[in-house]
């Protein structure tokens, strides 16, 4: 028994270095049987700080483990049992470890890169079947009283050329051939076609004319196997026809073993040996062919599992680079050119396509990389219509990517770009005869591709919008300093502005440029042309004096709207007469209408609400509890509202908040406009009054 | 048969040229900034070529590389 126990850990040596796992094997009670082997450095120092308490108490409170079994024996850290069935019930149990979470955190996984393998949702059943067949190998072992099958074979060896990342099944089967006993030849025939195999691997004597030939499924012993997948043993079969396969070799096999072994993406592969001289098998070599069947099931899975590591390394890899590429260069072009060229290139489809928001210019942008077919602009209708334009993200999507059927009857994966629920626009990457599997990987790593995307426009553009912000502040405050009632009057109007362009829905970069053209209104509109050269609010500064003077405007674009909105509330701010804003020459009456219905709803609140008496309730965690019933607002607009109307000012509620005054004055534009109130006072009377009335 | 494969010799290619947009490369420059064989490398520029992600040209009797932006680029109104 002793040499089992020897020829066990030399089998577990051999695992151990091909899955990166420590394997050994204990009694039913959790008692270790075998030495440790393997070299996972994070089981290792599980096994030190009480590991095996912790399976002796599972084996003790789980009764019997019929079956393979993962457990999670720390946060995101997980051990394989698998029972080893020796005669008629369980003797003993293999453990395998330990296997770390895919989203187990980033340093402990680069601590351990290399050590533990990593364990996804998708991978799960394939640990579990490798586990089991391991087990397998073990009560084989276990059983054998004559080792002489297994100790044959030059473990040391096999692991070396598993260590050095060769094909395990090759060295595997050079040594059960050459070794001068019953199996002359063995060889893998895998699923090329629907109904086909070839063989793809063979070794051994005079038998290298096999490599290539294909036989269908039911045809011969080896369809026959490839059918049933039933192992096969047949002798004495030299002049038998189901042995035509082997025709051309100068001399047919007289024996044939058969067995089927599952491959890592789940195809089943035909593995076959025999001999050319023997025409019977002795019990030895049966078991041998048993045991390489199991061994070399176990290589192939180890070599897809290998492939796939090595994926999703090279995924890992790519991602950061893109990360480091995309944080190096400050110009949204080029990050939208990085997700074009490399959503193309990985999906392999007809195009790549980006459809944003630029916030400079108010308008949409599509770059296209390979060519659509047929009329772009109504995909890019469908597109507008479904994110109502690229204001929100597509219902359901929760802003992950999705398929979907383009009007030109092709497929496409849709990514969104956002950031939180701020959308920036949308990549979009045709696919062509992609298969599930494959679309599944696609659109994981696209999700990643557009997270990185989205994050990135956004900080360009705040950085961008930010620098444009400061400067107008800045020339803002310069008019106090010249003129303080001028200041106080383009305060007035830039605040009117705001709220009425929020109402009207005016796209983001409009509406600041009406809002800046109120700010600066004391400057020329040739300064602020030469100061915000991409900015519309020159343009609306001249059609907005021009309508002050009474010129009549044709109504002919959302710049002339833009316009009118500036000289109303210049007009009304410089008079505080509604009539003088009334009187100007009536370009839009939507904008009219939004423009008296805030001044009147304005002098109302003022008069009937004190925001100094307001602020002197004490029971704030009353107004927290109204605001959050109030479900309309989103959780942060609720913590502003709150905040507003426990007094705080913006900078306080940015400095509470950790957010800019900025983001705040957004928060609170929106509040406004969802309350349907036009300032604080009507804003925070809203809250009391749901306070009464709830 | 598994077709699955991450192209990752495409993706350092892609990403080499998108870090330096205003170069030009030989083959032999990529086949040593990407530490790959010429072999390799020919068949991911005829693939990206085709992409319209690289141009092809001459210059000093050279065959150089150089990345191209997209042709199309077209903008239009948000309706509010």
């Amino acid at each position: 028994m002793a040499s089992a126990i020897e020829l066990l850990e030399k089998v577990q040596q051999t695992f151990a270095s091909q899955y990166g796992l420590t394997f050994f094997l204990t009694d039913r009670e959790g008692e270790v049987l075998t030495s440790v082997e393997g070299g996972n450095g994070l089981c290792g120092t599980m096994l030190e700080e009480g590991l095996l308490n912790e399976m002796k108490h599972i084996l003790k409170n789980d009764g019997r483990i019929s079956r393979p079994l993962i457990y999670e024996v720390a946060s995101g850290v997980h051990i394989m049992a698998a029972p080893v069935i020796n005669g008629e019930g369980t003797s003993h149990y293999l453990w395998a470890g330990v296997l770390v979470d895919q989203d187990r955190d980033v340093d402990m996984q680069t601590e351990m890169q290399g050590a533990a393998p990593i364990l996804y949702e998708n991978n799960r059943s394939e640990w579990l079947q490798l586990a089991g067949r391991i087990a397998e190998v073990t009560g084989l072992c276990l059983q054998q009283t004559d080792v002489t099958p297994l100790s044959g074979l030059h473990l040391d060896r096999l692991r070396k050329s598993v260590q050095q990342h060769e094909a395990a099944s090759a060295e595997l089967f050079s040594q059960v051939t050459e070794d001068g006993g019953e199996i002359e030849f063995l060889g893998i025939a895998e699923q090329t076609g629907e109904d086909t195999y070839t063989v793809t691997r063979i070794i051994g004597r005079e038998a290298g004319a096999l490599r290539g030939k294909q036989f269908i499924v039911g045809e011969g012993f080896l369809g026959r196997t490839a059918l049933t997948e039933v192992p096969g043993y047949w002798e004495d079969i030299g002049q038998d026809r189901r042995s035509r396969i082997f025709a051309s070799l100068p001399e047919r096999p007289q024996l044939l073993f058969t067995d089927t072994a599952q491959a890592h993406d789940g195809s089943v592969a035909v593995l076959f040996g025999g001999s050319f001289s023997k025409k019977r098998a002795s019990a030895s070599t049966k078991t041998l062919m048993q045991m390489t069947s199991i061994l070399t099931e176990s290589s192939l899975l180890v070599e897809g599992l290998r492939e796939e590591n090595s994926q999703q390394l090279s995924r890992l890899t790519s991602l950061v680079e893109i990360c480091r590429l995309m944080a190096s260069t400050p110009d949204p072009r080029r990050m939208i050119l990085i997700l074009l060229d490399i959503s193309i290139n990985l999906v392999e489809g007809p195009f790549s396509l980006v459809l944003i928001k630029d916030n400079k210019s108010g308008k949409g942008k599509l770059v296209t990389r390979g060519s659509y077919e047929g009329e772009v602009s109504q995909y890019v209708r469908t597109m507008m219509e479904r994110t109502r334009q690229l204001s929100r993200l597509p219902e359901d999507t929760d802003g992950e990517p999705y398929v979907v059927t383009l009007p030109n009857g092709q497929q496409a994966i849709e990514c969104p770009l956002a950031y939180g629920n701020e959308m920036q626009g949308i990549l979009s990457v045709g696919i062509d005869g992609t298969s599930e599997l494959d679309l599944q990987e696609h659109i994981a790593f696209l999700q990643t591709l557009s997270i990185i995307g989205g994050v990135s426009l956004q900080l360009a553009g705040h950085r961008e919008t930010h620098v444009e912000e400061e400067k107008s502040e800045a020339l803002h405050l310069a008019v106090q300093e010249m003129d303080e009632a001028a200041y106080v009057r383009s305060k007035e109007a830039a605040e009117l502005a705001a709220v009425i362009t929020a109402r009207l829905e005016f796209p983001e970069a409009s509406a600041r440029a009406v809002v800046r053209a109120c700010q600066l209104s004391h400057y020329s509109s040739d300064f602020i042309r030469r100061m915000f050269p991409e900015n519309d609010a020159a343009s609306v500064m001249e059609t907005g004096n021009a309508i002050l003077q009474h010129h009549d405007i044709p109504r002919t674009d959302r710049t002339d709207i833009a316009g009118y909105i500036y000289a109303l509330c210049i007009a009304y701010s410089k008079s505080d007469r509604l009539e003088d804003a009334e009187n100007l020459p009536r370009i839009d009456e939507a904008a009219l209408d939004t423009f008296l219905s805030l001044v009147r709803t304005t002098h109302v609140s003022e008069v009937e609400f004190d925001l100094g008496g307001s602020s002197k309730m004490d029971d704030i965690q009353e107004i927290a509890d109204a605001v959050k019933r109030m479900d309309h607002l989103s959780p942060r607009e609720q913590e502003v509202l709150t905040l507003l109307a426990e007094g705080k000012n913006n900078q306080d509620i940015a400095e509470i908040l950790y957010i800019s005054a900025h983001t705040v004055k957004n928060h609170i534009t929106k509040i406004f406009h969802k309350l349907d109130v036009s300032d604080r006072v009507s804003a925070i009377s809203k809250v009391y009054r749901y306070l009464h009335k709830h | 048969m598994n077709t699955r494969r991450i192209p990752s010799l495409k993706m350092e290619c892609i990403m080499l040229f998108q870090s330096n947009p205003q170069s030009a490369h030989s083959l032999e420059d990529l086949s040593e900034n990407l530490d790959r064989n010429e072999e390799d490398l020919e068949p991911v520029l005829e693939l990206l070529m085709k992409q319209g992600i690289i141009e092809q040209f001459q210059k000093a009797g050279k065959t150089l590389y150089r990345y191209q932006e997209p042709e199309t680029a077209s903008e239009f109104e948000m309706d509010p």
